[in-house]
């Protein structure tokens, strides 16, 4: 059942054995499998429920349907645009559907780093076969590279550079191009189309349009689930919806989860809450090739090649080096992007098709925390600070010069940086100035996809804030299955390691 | 003229690009700004909007409008590598219309980065206020000296400047300029 916040026109007061707040790849995973297991459970999602017959193809209706804060939350120090899918299905709806597991090195890094020994690739197999399985996770078919990626991946192997075809959750795939803003097509398996319906058929209900605010221990074990419901679009709170229950799952994301507990009191028992941030920032990379080489970002599947050669992830510390990805779909936001204003702008903006994206991807290790305010109608107003550290910054320099290297090579005639006061490139003597990148509020632009932290597993309260099954250390009853788990970043894609986390602590509560 | 200081809650809040900017200086009034004749035409994408004249709006009030429409101008103007800009296009209305979309605390915060720009950022390139009653050329010179002075003028200039782009780019009447196919519509697929 899909109760929509404009069926309740009134107070609301509902008991189930299970709460799951979100409805994206943690909360969609978990929601199925207890279900599934016979567990009463309902899930709450802040967003709204859409399906593909809505999803237009055009950014300007479709960041306020389906994003957080119409796509424009950012960092504190406004560096940072930190993209999430809030809508039934939360991100998977809106990801551009590249499914990256997580290395064992990492997994080797968080046993050193918080003490998680049982995460590892033997005991996380299972959950791999199954959301694999069920997100029908296959490499990218050759028909969807568009020459967008299809570029990095010829010059890379000219270049003598390592580079794959990556694994999507595409099944059906048109090749229209919009992963991002929704597909009209349904040919990307998201938990909107898989877990949740799934879940609803096993005898969950879902709540859309209904905020979770906090949770209030009861006697005996048991929780109170303060909700609102919020009008759709703009969320003004609308009614008071509370849920009595003996288990709350969160998976809220690695912004929002933290904000319940705080909210709620909870935090005070458990130090780590908000702290250990990663946001992955990814700057944007512009190729201007000559006029008549159509690039068309736009089609196909916007993000289907890995540039890997740099990679460099270890033991010792975790997700490193730097990778380049196609990147596009859209043209609202990358022109945004592009630096300069007035004519100059102009100028870039109509070379918009022949004009090639790269994603350089800089893996990030935690170096941010979050606080938060509260409006007066319960909204959440989340502060992301974020500190790029020096060792960052110099491989994010090193990752600069090595994909205009690239572009240069694959017949770029210039190349741009995502930074309103860095010049455009004119050839490959000018990457020497890479270095004087300015990183400074107003001038420098990065996204980020991937927020990651903030609760993470670990032995202890001292390291982290929920144990190897993903429950709070203080004994409650309260699991949290998202990305705000990752003690550091899990991969350079998120999706498929939330869902394994999610599928894997599922599994244990249920044997438990 | 009388410089109106902005709260601290609106540079900490600009500091985070976020938009999320105080009501009460996006309410204050905007007297210096020139007075033009009301309502014209309904608010339509790219429906051509001649310097001076006012649309019906959603949002913003005529003295707010005419403040957001001489950023857009200054933002994409007329000429360069293709003839129309955001007057032809009708940008500011377009903007007003998709104001209630958006985040409250961000689309007061724009209400906010217009008093910001229209009476403070001229004198950080030595010019007087209002913004919007200077020339194209001084309106450049302004734009420039908030980016190159960082911190809160620069970040009101990235958030004016994502506004005006990101809408502008995605009006249909755009595209054969940039080349750009547009939304690909398979009913059969649907």
């Amino acid at each position: 059942m899909i109760v929509q916040g404009h069926e309740i026109n009134n107070e609301r007061t509902l008991s189930t054995h299970t709460v799951v707040v979100g409805s994206g790849s943690g909360g969609g995973v978990a929601a199925f499998h207890l279900a599934a297991a016979g567990v009463d459970t309902l899930v709450v999602e802040e967003g709204g429920y859409h399906v593909a017959r809505e999803f237009n193809q055009r950014e300007e209706d479709m960041y306020p349907m389906l994003y957080r804060s119409a796509g424009q939350q950012s960092s504190s120090d406004g560096m940072i645009n930190v993209m999430q899918g809030s809508c039934y299905g939360g991100g998977t709806v809106i990801n551009t559907s590249d499914c990256v597991p997580i290395p064992a090195a990492v997994l080797q890094h968080w046993q050193r780093l918080v003490g998680t020994k049982d995460w590892t690739e033997k005991s996380l197999e299972a959950s791999y076969g199954r959301v694999n399985q069920n997100l029908n996770v296959k490499r990218n078919n050759k028909s969807l590279v568009n020459r967008n990626n299809g570029l990095l991946a010829d010059t890379a192997t000219r270049l003598g550079w390592k580079s794959h075809v990556m694994d999507s959750n595409r099944k059906g795939c048109v090749g229209s191009g919009y992963c991002v803003v929704g597909c009209a097509y349904d040919g990307r398996l998201g938990t909107n189309l898989t877990y949740l319906p799934w879940a609803i058929e096993k005898g969950a209900s879902v709540y859309t349009d209904v905020r979770c605010d906090r949770i209030e221990r009861l006697p005996g074990r048991k929780y109170r689930v303060h909700c609102t419901v919020v009008e759709r679009g703009i969320r003004k709170a609308r009614f008071p919806l509370t849920i009595d229950c003996q288990r709350v799952v969160l998976s809220a994301s690695a912004i929002h989860t933290p904000a319940i507990l705080v909210r709620s009191g909870i935090d005070k028992d458990l130090p780590q809450i908000g702290r250990n941030l990663t946001l992955q920032p990814q700057l944007g990379v512009f190729g201007f090739f000559d006029e008549g080489l159509d690039i068309i970002h736009w089609r196909g599947a916007p993000q289907s090649v890995a540039v890997d050669e740099f990679d460099d992830t270890s033991e010792a510390n975790g997700l490193g080096g730097f990778r380049m990805e196609g990147w596009g779909g859209v043209v609202g936001v990358p022109s945004t992007l592009l630096p300069g204003f007035g004519r100059d702008h102009k100028r870039l903006a109509a070379r918009m098709r022949n004009m090639s994206i790269t994603a350089l991807l800089v893996p990030d290790r935690p170096s941010g925390e979050i606080s938060y305010q509260w409006a007066e109608d319960g909204r959440v107003i989340p502060k992301i600070d974020y500190v790029m550290t020096e060792e960052w910054k110099q491989r994010l320099v090193q990752g600069m010069k090595r994909v205009g290297e690239l572009l240069f090579a694959a017949g770029a005639r210039e190349v741009a940086f995502a930074n309103q006061a860095f010049p455009v490139m004119k050839s490959p003597d000018d990457l020497a100035k890479s270095g004087q990148l300015p990183i400074a509020p107003g001038v420098a632009n990065f996204v980020s996809a991937h927020n990651q932290g903030t609760c993470r597993m670990g032995s202890s309260k001292d390291n982290s804030v929920v144990d190897q099954n993903l429950r709070l250390h203080t004994g409650d009853n309260i699991y949290i299955m998202d990305s705000s788990v990752m003690p550091t970043s899990a991969s350079t894609h998120v999706m498929i390691p939330i869902m394994v986390a999610a599928d894997f602590a599922v599994h244990r509560m249920l044997e438990s | 003229m009388k410089v109106i200081e902005l709260p601290e809650m609106t540079r900490r809040v600009f500091l985070n690009r976020t938009l999320q900017v105080l009501g009460a200086a996006a309410a204050m009034p905007l007297a210096s700004c020139a007075t033009r004749s009301a309502s014209e035409s309904p608010t339509t994408a790219a429906r051509s909007t001649p310097a001076g004249t006012v649309p019906t709006l959603k949002v913003l009030t005529p003295e707010q409008y005419m403040i957001l429409d001489a950023v857009c101008d200054t933002m994409i103007p007329r000429g360069g590598a293709f003839e129309p800009g955001a007057r032809d296009m009708g940008l500011a209305a377009r903007i007003d219309s998709y104001l209630p979309k958006y985040d409250p605390p961000v689309a007061q915060g724009i209400l906010g980065a217009l008093v910001f720009v229209e009476q403070q950022a001229p004198a950080l390139a030595g010019k007087s206020p209002p913004f919007s009653s200077l020339s194209e050329d001084d309106r450049t010179a302004v734009c420039e000296a908030m980016l190159k002075a960082g911190g809160l003028p620069a970040s009101i200039f990235l958030a004016m400047k994502y506004v005006s782009v990101s809408n502008f780019y995605t009006i249909d009447a755009t595209w054969k300029f940039t080349g750009y196919d547009g939304p690909m519509l398979l009913e059969g697929s649907r």
